[in-house]
C-alpha cells in the first residue's frame, strides 16, 4: 500500500516529468554541442586518428592553395609567398624538373626530409608532394592527402592548363589567382609540403580538446536518452493513477482528442530536431545561445511528454477510440451508414405499403371525394385544352373559333359561380355564429344552396337549437328555484302569521293555572324569532340563488355606515356599548346596491350588539390605500370563539354551538352573500377574543 | 258609527285571529276567503277598511283590488307573504293604501288600520286645509303654528326635530344629504363623519310612524340621505 502510495504519488510524478524535461534538454544541448565541436575547425570525428583527422590535411590544402599562386620572379623563378605560407606554419621543398632548380623557405634541401615516414608526423610535421607532368598531378609519399585533396586542387588548378594560357601569358595572366600578371604556374616543378612542428601541435592541441568535448558529449546522449526512457516509461506507467484508487483519472488536458495530441505531439518534436540541425553552424563556445535552445527543447519535450501520457491515460482508460475524433467520424459515418441502411430496406417499403394503404382507404371511404377530385382534374383539363385550341384557331382565323370562345367562357364561369357561392355560404356561417355567440342561440343559419357550407350550416344549427334548449332549460331551473324559496317561504310565513297572532291574543288574557302565562310568552318570543329566521333564510337563499341582483349605484361610503349606526343607535344604548367610527376625512365613493349594504352593515353592528361583551368599545375602521377601501367592525366577543373563520360566514352556523340565544345564525351569512353580489371581499378574522369583520370594495 | 273592517284571507285562522284585534278595537269585522268573495260582500255591506290577502284561490288580492278600486275609493291594506320590493311596489300601484308582510305583528297592523280610518273619515269632515299646512300622506306640518299632527294626532318634536321634519316636507321627493341638512337647519357646514342627523332623524322617525324599522315617512336613501317620498 505504501509501495502505491509513493509510486503513485503526485510528487513522484511531478519529479519524473521534470526529469523528463531535463534529459531532453540535456540530450539536445549535448547533440549540439558534439555537432557543433565536429564541425568546427578541430576536424575532430569521432573514431578518426588525428592523422587521419581533415585538419592536418586542410592545413596542408590551403598550404597547396598558396603554392599554385606562386608566382615568378624576374629570373624567371618561381617565388612563394613565404609570409603567409609561414604563418600557416606551412614548409616546402620545389623542384622544378626541368632545371632542376630548388625552392625551399626553410634553407632545408634535402627532399627527403619532406617526406617523413607517416608515423613521426608528431616530430617531423607532414608534407605534400604536388607534381605535375604532362598535364597530370600525381603525389609521391602521401597518398592520403592525395587521396583526400587532389580533387580540389586539380579543380583550383584547372584554369592554369596549358591548353588555355600557354604562348599568350597576357592572356594567361586574366585567369591567374590574385590577378598578378607575372603569376606562373607551377608547370614542371615537384613540390613537398610539410607542416612544421609548431602548427602540428598547436593543431593537435585543438584536435584534442574537441575530441574530449565531443566524446563527452556524444557519451552523455545515450545516458540522458536512458534516464529520459526510464523516466517516460515509469509516467506511462503512472500516468491516471492515483494512490487511493485503481481507477483511471483523466484530467482537464486529457479533454483535449487523442488524435489532436498526436498531431501537437509530433509538431513538438519537430523543433528538436530543427535545433540539433541548426548547430551545425554554431561556434562550439557559444554556450548561451545553447542555452536558449535547451530551453526550447524543454518546452518542446514537455508538450510532447504531456501529449504523450494523455493518449497513454486513454489507452489505459480503454476511451481512445471513443475520444479518438477519426474513430468518432468513422463510428458516426458507420451508424449512418447503418441507418441509411436500414431505411432503405426497412422503413422505406413499410412507408411505401402505409401509404398504399391510405390511399387505397380514403379512396374506398371518401369516394365522392376522390371522384370529385379527379373530376375537377378531368375539368380543369378539359378547360385548358379547349382554351389552348380556341386559341390556336383563332391565331388561324378560323370561324370556329368565335363559338369556342363562348365555350372557354362557360367553362371558366362555372368554377367560378361555385366559388362565389361557397364564398356566399361562408359569410352566412360567419354571420350566424357572430349572432349564435352573442346570444341569439335560436338563430337559424340559411342554406344558400353550396353543397360544401350547406352541411357545415346544417351542423352549427343543430348545435344552436341544443345551445337554445340548454339555455331555456337553465332559465327555467333559475326561475324554479327562486319561485321554491318564494314557495317555501310563503308557505311557512302564513302558518307563523296565526301563530303570532294567537300567542299575542293569549298574552292578552290571564291564564290558569299561573305558568300558562311564562309558556305562552315564550311561544310568542319564539314565534318572533321564527319570524326573523325566515325572513333571513328567504333573504341569504335568495342571494345564493343567484336570483338576487344588486341596483348598483354610486355610494357615498361614509355616510352610510353613519347612518346604518345612527339607525341601530337605540340597541347600541340598550347593549351599553360604545361604537367608534374612524373615518377618513376625505369622500369615500363606491359603487354598490345601498339597501344591500346598509343590510351588510346592519347585520354586522347587529352581530356586534349581540356578541360583544358589556361596556367594551367596538370599532367601525374605514380605509383606503390605492384602489381598495377596507371597512373594519371590530369587537370584544363575550364569549370564547372555537370556530373556523372560514365557517362562520356559512348558513346557520354560530360562534356559540349551543345555538341558544336571539339571531337566526345567518346574518354573517347574508353579510358575505350581499357583499359579494356587490362584487366585494367579505371575511372574519379572529385573534384571541377580538372578532374582526373585514369588508373590501373597489373605490369608484 | 261603528266602523266596519273586511279582512280576505283564504287562512280561516288569520282572518279569525285579526278579527278578535279588531274587535278589541271597537269595529265591526267581517271575513272573506277569497277574492270572489270580497267583492260579492262589498257590494252587500257598507265597509270602510279592507285588509287584502293577495295570494288567494280563485281571484288573487291585485285583482280583487283594482275592480274594488273601479267602484269604492275606502282605504286598502294589503296583507302578503311576499315581502320583496317589487311586490310592494306593485300593490301600491294597484291601489293599495298600505302594505304590511306577513308575518305581521297585530298590534302594528291595529295601528295602521286605526290611521288609515282616521285619514279617510276625517277627509271629508276637515276644513279646507290653510295654506301653512302641508300634509302628505295623512302626515301634517302647520308651518305657522310649528305643529305636527299625524292623522289628526299630535306629535310633540324638539325645534331642530321640526325644522328638519318642515325641510323634508316642503321639499317632497328630493333627496337631502346630510350635509344639505345640517347646512339648511344650522346654517353651518355639517362637522365631518358626525351622526347628528341620523340620530335626529330616526327621533323624528321614532315619533311620527307606527313602525319606525318599516317607515312610511322619512325615508333613508342608503348612502345618499333622506326624503319623504309623496
Amino acid at each position: 500500500m505504501k509501495g502505491k502510495k509513493i509510486l503513485y504519488s503526485a510528487w513522484m510524478k511531478t519529479a519524473a516529468f521534470a526529469v523528463c524535461i531535463a534529459t531532453a534538454a540535456g540530450a539536445v544541448g549535448a547533440a549540439g554541442k558534439a555537432i557543433s565541436e565536429m564541425r568546427n575547425g578541430s576536424g575532430y570525428r569521432p573514431g578518426e586518428s588525428f592523422e587521419e583527422s581533415s585538419v592536418i590535411a586542410g592545413s596542408l590544402s590551403s598550404g597547396a592553395y598558396i603554392l599554385i599562386s606562386a608566382v615568378t620572379d624576374n629570373d624567371e623563378n618561381a617565388v612563394f609567398d613565404n609570409t603567409t605560407l609561414e604563418s600557416s606554419g606551412i614548409e616546402y621543398y620545389a623542384e622544378n624538373l626541368k632545371t632542376g632548380k630548388k625552392l625551399t623557405n626553410t634553407g632545408d634541401r634535402n627532399k627527403n626530409s619532406y617526406i617523413t615516414d607517416i608515423e613521426d608526423i608528431t616530430n617531423e610535421g607532414l608534407y605534400l608532394t604536388v607534381e605535375k607532368k604532362n598535364n597530370e598531378w600525381s603525389a609521391d609519399g602521401n597518398e592520403y592527402a592525395l587521396r583526400n585533396y587532389s580533387d580540389s586542387l586539380i579543380y583550383e588548378y584547372e584554369p592554369f592548363s596549358d591548353s588555355e594560357y600557354t604562348g599568350d601569358a597576357e592572356t594567361a595572366s586574366d585567369y591567374a589567382p590574385g590577378g598578378r600578371s607575372d603569376k606562373k604556374p607551377l608547370d614542371d616543378y615537384i613540390v613537398y609540403l610539410r607542416v612544421n612542428r609548431d602548427k602540428a601541435e598547436q593543431l593537435l592541441i585543438l584536435w584534442q580538446r574537441a575530441q574530449s568535448a565531443t566524446d563527452g558529449a556524444l557519451r552523455g546522449i545515450p545516458a540522458y536518452a536512458a534516464v529520459f526512457l526510464l523516466a517516460l516509461i515509469y509516467l506511462s506507467f503512472a500516468a491516471g493513477r492515483r494512490p487511493e484508487d485503481d481507477e483511471i483519472h483523466l484530467m482537464t488536458a486529457d479533454r483535449v482528442f487523442p488524435d489532436i495530441s498526436i498531431l501537437i505531439m509530433f509538431t513538438a518534436v519537430i523543433p528538436i530536431f530543427l535545433e540539433v540541425a541548426a548547430s551545425i553552424n554554431m561556434p562550439p563556445d557559444d554556450d548561451i545561445f545553447r542555452l536558449y535552445w535547451s530551453l526550447t527543447a524543454a518546452v518542446c519535450s514537455a508538450a510532447a511528454v504531456t501529449c504523450w501520457l494523455s493518449i497513454v491515460k486513454h489507452l489505459k482508460n480503454n476511451t481512445f477510440a471513443q475520444r479518438c475524433l477519426v474513430c468518432r467520424a468513422a463510428s458516426w459515418i458507420w451508424r449512418l451508414f447503418i441507418r441509411i441502411l436500414k431505411w432503405v430496406f426497412i422503413k422505406l417499403p413499410k412507408k411505401i405499403g402505409a401509404a398504399y394503404s391510405s390511399v387505397k382507404a380514403l379512396a374506398s371511404a371518401k369516394m365522392s371525394y376522390i371522384a370529385m377530385l379527379a373530376a375537377s382534374v378531368v375539368y380543369m383539363w378539359i378547360t385548358v385544352a379547349i382554351s389552348w385550341l380556341t386559341g390556336a384557331l383563332l391565331y388561324e382565323g378560323d370561324g370556329l373559333s368565335a363559338f369556342l370562345v363562348l365555350i372557354c367562357i362557360a367553362l371558366i364561369a362555372l368554377p367560378v359561380a361555385v366559388i362565389f357561392k361557397t364564398l356566399k355560404g361562408y359569410d352566412g356561417i360567419r354571420a350566424g355564429l357572430r349572432r349564435i355567440r352573442n346570444g341569439e342561440t335560436d338563430h337559424k343559419i340559411d342554406a344558400c344552396g353550396s353543397m360544401l357550407t350547406d352541411a357545415v350550416a346544417e351542423e352549427i344549427n343543430e348545435i344552436g337549437s341544443g345551445l337554445s334548449k340548454a339555455v331555456e332549460q337553465s332559465v327555467k331551473s333559475e326561475r324554479m328555484k327562486a319561485e321554491l324559496i318564494t314557495n317555501v317561504s310563503h308557505d311557512l310565513k302564513t302558518p307563523l302569521t296565526s301563530i303570532i297572532n294567537y300567542a299575542d291574543l293569549l298574552m292578552q288574557e290571564t291564564l290558569q293555572p299561573e305558568e300558562a302565562n311564562d309558556y305562552v310568552k315564550i311561544i310568542a318570543q319564539k314565534s318572533k324569532k321564527l319570524k326573523q329566521l325566515t325572513s333571513d333564510l328567504f333573504d341569504v337563499s335568495k342571494a345564493r340563488s343567484g336570483s338576487e341582483e344588486a341596483e348598483l349605484e354610486s355610494i357615498d361610503y361614509k355616510l352610510l355606515i353613519t347612518q346604518a349606526e345612527a339607525e341601530l343607535d337605540g340597541e347600541i344604548q340598550k347593549a351599553g356599548l360604545e361604537f367608534i367610527l374612524d373615518l377618513p376625512d376625505e369622500d369615500v365613493n363606491i359603487t354598490a346596491d345601498g339597501k344591500k349594504l346598509s343590510r351588510v352593515f346592519e347585520n354586522l353592528i347587529m352581530n356586534a350588539i349581540k356578541y360583544s361583551l358589556r361596556g367594551t368599545r367596538v370599532y367601525i375602521d374605514l380605509r383606503c390605500s390605492g384602489e381598495i377601501c377596507t371597512t373594519e367592525v371590530k369587537n370584544i366577543a363575550n364569549y370564547k370563539m372555537d370556530f373556523d373563520d372560514d365557517d362562520i360566514t356559512e348558513r346557520f352556523v354560530r360562534g356559540d354551538s349551543s345555538r341558544t340565544g336571539e339571531g337566526s345564525g345567518l346574518g354573517l351569512a347574508i353579510a358575505k352573500s350581499y357583499t359579494e353580489l356587490m362584487g366585494g371581499r367579505f371575511y372574519i378574522k379572529t385573534d384571541g377574543d377580538l372578532f374582526k369583520a373585514v369588508i373590501e370594495f373597489r373605490l369608484g | 258609527m261603528q266602523l266596519t273592517v273586511l279582512i280576505v284571507d283564504d287562512d280561516e285562522e288569520i282572518t279569525r285571529s285579526t278579527g278578535i284585534f279588531l274587535k278589541a278595537e271597537g269595529y265591526r269585522v267581517l271575513e272573506a276567503h277569497d277574492g270572489l268573495e270580497a267583492l260579492d260582500m262589498l257590494m252587500s255591506e257598507e265597509i270602510h277598511l279592507v285588509l287584502l290577502d293577495i295570494m288567494m284561490p280563485r281571484l288573487d288580492g291585485i285583482s280583487t283590488l283594482m275592480k274594488l278600486r273601479e267602484k269604492k275609493n275606502i282605504p286598502v291594506i294589503l296583507i302578503s307573504a311576499k315581502s320583496e320590493d317589487a311586490d310592494k311596489i306593485l300593490g301600491l300601484t294597484a291601489g293599495a293604501d298600505d302594505y304590511v308582510t306577513k308575518p305581521f305583528n297585530p298590534s302594528e297592523l291595529v295601528a295602521r288600520v286605526r290611521s288609515q280610518l282616521r285619514r279617510y273619515t276625517t277627509l271629508g269632515a276637515m276644513e279646507k286645509p290653510s295654506e301653512s299646512v302641508i300634509t302628505i300622506n295623512g302626515l301634517s306640518v302647520d308651518t305657522e303654528s310649528k305643529t305636527v299632527t299625524r292623522d289628526g294626532i299630535d306629535i310633540h318634536l324638539t325645534p331642530i326635530e321640526y325644522k328638519i321634519l318642515e325641510l323634508l316636507m316642503r321639499n317632497p321627493n328630493r333627496v337631502f344629504s346630510a350635509d344639505d341638512i345640517y347646512r339648511r337647519v344650522w346654517n353651518e357646514d355639517a362637522a365631518v363623519n358626525d351622526n347628528t342627523i341620523a340620530v335626529h332623524i330616526r327621533h323624528i322617525r321614532e315619533k311620527t310612524e307606527i313602525n319606525p324599522k318599516q317607515p312610511q315617512y322619512i325615508k333613508v336613501i342608503w348612502g345618499i340621505g333622506y326624503c319623504i317620498k309623496k
